[in-house]
């Protein structure tokens, strides 16, 4: 009984599983063994730069492209061999797609036609959808006609209305201004948590991911190089690419000998991380955990070269030296203790605790 | 082979093959200039009367080649209104010269097409580029505009050669001593019975037309990259006056001739005898029922026939060729785009010779002769299908899959309705082409099945003038009902939007 019992709770909270998909163009390997699960309800976000292979996993999902090898499993189902049209997985495009040859009504009922759902119920469902997107009012109008936020809702409504068992959506603020993109996040976040959809959400903008998703997969290459909430991500990011990818970081490089990390110059005791000894490493160090101080004599002395003015906060430029090259490091602060000048000297410091080591390529 | 000897040894034939592609060539780059001309005034300035010049260069679309040749030996001719009456020249227009005029005149139409097709998608922003860059507009003119219209250009090049290559009835009836490949073809066969001959001549144009095929196909490669995928915005060019001017000069000169190439074969239609007898009269249509009736009903048949079957098919073809990956697809799409290489006459000879045995033994029915203009036609809707796909987002395609319709549903609901326009322009076109087609069909036609532009081209060349201009008013007004048919019945709001949208391109802003 309690096997049967978890057995059909794993299969109740399986949301989406993906076994070592691959698919090359010609000789180049867009997407590499590409394998991820996510439980159901859940907001995953795919973030990398673009050609990393993002919008290839989407379509391999969705059924849209023929892909060399591994399997798509949909809430416990192998969709692998299923027609696009057979999954009932709902695809926003980057740039919606819409039907230009009908208005914003018919476009929204087009996937209901093709489920043979007419008449009274057709109407209510898509006016339904579409008063769920605030477009209550604008069935009749031509999708050209229309502003780009209005279209990109559409397309929602167009992807929600059919009840899919999953949603991709293919960078689908790139084509709006600012303002509207925070807004439509918000919009799409809502409207997730409201039905509780399964969701993988295609991005190339960090911001964008950080504040939208349970969890986050960094890829590149093809590959996941990280998966974990944002938090996770940002906290202790796997990679040296990670690191680089989310937020601003500092690189510079250092030495371990006998648990002691050597950095520019000042001693850091980081035996519990059980590195390998004697070894350069790259160091990251997030600059909002550079603290700089008055006093100039602590281990590490720098000069303020540059401050950036950011609103809630102020980024300095510092340079060290007595370097053979002379170092360079970022340092943010609260505005309220950015009291330094260009050309003051000053000293800074570093928690062990704040720095991420990756091995020296 | 020794027929080939035969051929190179008789001066007057050899001097055909050379005479025959020098023609080619000239008229080729003769419309291609006037095309580019006229489109440029149409497309990049907002000088006056451009929306007119606009619709006369379309305007030959609906002349058949040998009404305009008529024209022209109605306006210059021995006795033409203009050559006799007006300047009192005594003019031999017999030549070389004349066909390259009359077809000049004619191709100008697909050059203009073709070029236009690529200057109104042309991204303005890149222009702007360049005159943020500190371009003159000349310089913008000749550094990035014509660049990217070149892709237009070379097409028009090309199919402007084989079409010329390909014309039979315009060296004819106004080439005199004059022959080219296909004219002589035609003579040594119908004129001689030498068969081998015919045949000879009819493969070195075959070898022409293909070599230029090929040229295109491999220019068309090129021509995919440059185009914007956007709805580009258009902008003038504003040109230095002398050169804008003297464009405009060119495109107004054109109009001129094509509104005159149509008003004195009214005129030839109307009066007893034009140049000498201005005397009004319905002689000649009074003469049309017994002389043609059939040949309308006929051309009427076909041309309806043609255009309903022919953009259908082309439609499925080209959404076959551009989504669908299957087996043999570059050999089927190889096959059906090649009649647009093959030359009529050739195409017509083939028919004889495929279908004169027993299977197939469609000689002499109406089946041979529409199956041949189906033919003929097929390539023409392919390509608008083709482009017209082409340039549609796929994602759309995608979309539909992906809310659930199969790939039928989604060539019904979604691929037809967006590729209705180039649809009506191809199964219009093929309606007017059909109209008037001489080049294959003057092979296979028998009296049964005979069809107007054949009668015509009799006429012409016994020299029944006013019978003929009869004729070919009657042709005219069943292109232009074509036209306004086509429209009328597909005038759905979208359709209605559709031609706007052209309208507003030829308006320019």
């Amino acid at each position: 009984m309690d096997a049967k019992g978890n057995g059909s709770d794993a299969v109740n909270l399986a949301g989406l599983d993906l076994i070592s998909l691959s698919k090359s163009y010609r000789e180049q390997k867009v997407v590499r063994d590409f394998s991820l699960s996510l439980i159901k309800g859940e907001l995953f976000c795919l973030l990398g730069p673009s050609g990393c292979g993002k919008t290839t996993i989407l379509k391999i999902v969705a059924g849209l492209l023929e892909h060399d090898g591994g399997k798509v499993i949909l809430e416990g189902q192998d969709i692998t061999n299923l027609p696009p049209q057979k999954r009932n997985v709902s695809l926003v495009f980057q740039n919606y797609a819409l039907f230009p040859n009908m208005n914003v009504f018919e476009n929204v009922a087009y996937g209901l036609r093709r489920r043979r759902i007419s008449g009274k119920e057709l109407k209510r469902q898509v006016e339904e959808t579409l008063a769920f997107v605030h477009l209550g009012d604008y069935g009749n109008r031509r999708v050209h006609e229309i502003s780009g936020g209005e279209q990109q809702r559409v397309a929602l409504a167009r992807a929600l209305v059919i009840r899919p068992r999953l949603l991709l959506l293919d960078e689908p603020l790139s084509n709006l201004d600012a303002r509207l993109r925070a807004d439509i996040r918000k919009e799409i976040r809502r409207i997730q948590r409201e039905l509780g959809l399964t969701t993988v959400y295609v991005t190339h903008d960090q911001e964008e991911a950080m504040s939208l998703s349970d969890r986050i997969g960094v890829m590149k290459d093809g590959r996941l190089e990280q998966i974990g909430s944002p938090q996770e991500i940002y906290e202790n990011p796997s990679t040296e690419f990670v690191a680089d990818f989310i937020g601003r970081c500092n690189f510079i490089g250092g030495e371990i000998s006998n648990g002691i990390l050597s950095l520019l110059g000042a001693q850091f005791h980081i035996q519990e991380r059980g590195l390998p000894q004697g070894r350069k490493v790259t160091c990251s160090i997030r600059p909002e955990r550079v603290q700089i101080k008055t006093s100039v004599d602590s281990e590490l002395k720098g000069k303020i070269k540059e401050a950036i003015y950011l609103g809630p906060t102020v980024r300095y430029q510092l340079v060290l030296e007595g370097w053979k090259d002379p170092v360079e490091l970022m340092a943010e602060l609260p505005v309220s203790q950015a009291i330094f000048r260009i050309g003051d000297n000053v000293g800074f410091e570093i928690k062990p605790e704040d720095i991420r080591l990756f091995p020296r390529q | 082979m020794e027929v080939y000897a035969r051929l190179f040894s008789n001066p007057g034939l050899a001097r055909t093959v050379w005479a025959s592609i020098g023609v080619a060539i000239a008229s080729s780059v003769v419309a291609t200039l006037l095309g580019l001309c006229i489109a440029i005034v149409v497309f990049k300035t907002d000088l006056p009367f451009r929306r007119l010049f606009g619709a006369a260069a379309v305007l030959p679309l609906i002349i058949p080649g040998f009404v305009a040749t008529l024209a022209f030996i109605y306006l210059f001719g021995r006795n033409g209104i203009i050559s006799y009456q007006w300047l009192g020249l005594d003019l031999d227009i017999y030549s070389w010269k004349s066909v390259l005029s009359v077809q000049a005149v004619d191709f100008t139409t697909i050059a203009f097409l073709l070029i236009s097709a690529v200057l109104a998608t042309l991204d303005s922003q890149v222009e702007d580029a360049a005159r943020n860059l500190g371009a003159s507009e000349w310089k913008v003119f000749t550094t990035v505009t014509i660049p990217l219209v070149r892709p237009g250009i070379i097409a028009s090049l090309i199919l402007i050669f084989m079409r010329s290559m390909a014309d039979i009835g315009t060296p004819l009836l106004i080439g005199g001593e004059f022959n080219t490949l296909a004219s002589a073809s035609y003579t040594q066969l119908i004129g001689r019975y030498d068969m081998p001959m015919a045949s000879a001549l009819n493969t070195l144009l075959l070898i022409a037309c293909l070599l230029a095929f090929w040229l295109y196909l491999r220019a068309q490669k090129y021509q995919s990259a440059v185009r914007a995928r956007h709805v580009a915005e258009r902008k003038n060019l504003s040109l230095p006056a002398p050169i804008r001017y003297t464009f405009w000069g060119i495109s107004l000169l054109f109009s001129i001739y094509v509104l005159m190439i149509i008003i004195s074969v009214f005129l030839a239609a109307f009066t007893k005898h034009l140049g000498a007898n201005y005397a009004l009269t319905l002689e000649y249509f009074r003469m049309l029922p017994q002389r043609s009736l059939n040949s309308i009903v006929n051309t009427i048949l076909f041309a309806s026939g043609a255009a309903v079957a022919m953009s259908f098919i082309g439609v499925v073809l080209a959404y076959m060729f551009t989504r669908i990956k299957f087996r043999g697809r570059a050999v089927l799409e190889l096959i059906t785009t090649l009649p647009f290489a093959v030359p009529g006459t050739l195409i017509g000879v083939g028919y004889i010779m495929a279908f004169n045995q027993a299977p197939l033994l469609l000689t002499g029915t109406w089946m041979i002769v529409f199956m041949l203009v189906l033919v003929r036609e097929l390539p023409l809707g392919l390509r608008s299908g083709v482009s017209v796909l082409d340039q549609q987002d796929r994602s759309i395609d995608e979309a539909s899959a992906n809310l659930g319709a199969s790939r039928i549903t989604t060539f019904f609901q979604i691929i037809l309705p967006m590729a209705k326009s180039a649809l009506l322009v191809s199964g219009l076109y093929a309606f007017v082409s059909t109209v008037q087609t001489v080049g294959a069909i003057i092979f296979v036609i028998t009296p049964g099945t005979k069809l107007l532009s054949v009668d015509v081209f009799e006429a012409i060349y016994k020299g029944e003038i006013g019978v003929a201009a009869a004729q070919s008013v009657t042709m005219l007004l069943l292109s232009a009902i074509g036209v306004a048919a086509i429209y009328l019945i597909s005038r759905r709001e979208a359709t209605a939007r559709w031609m706007r949208k052209v309208m507003a391109q030829t308006r320019s802003t």
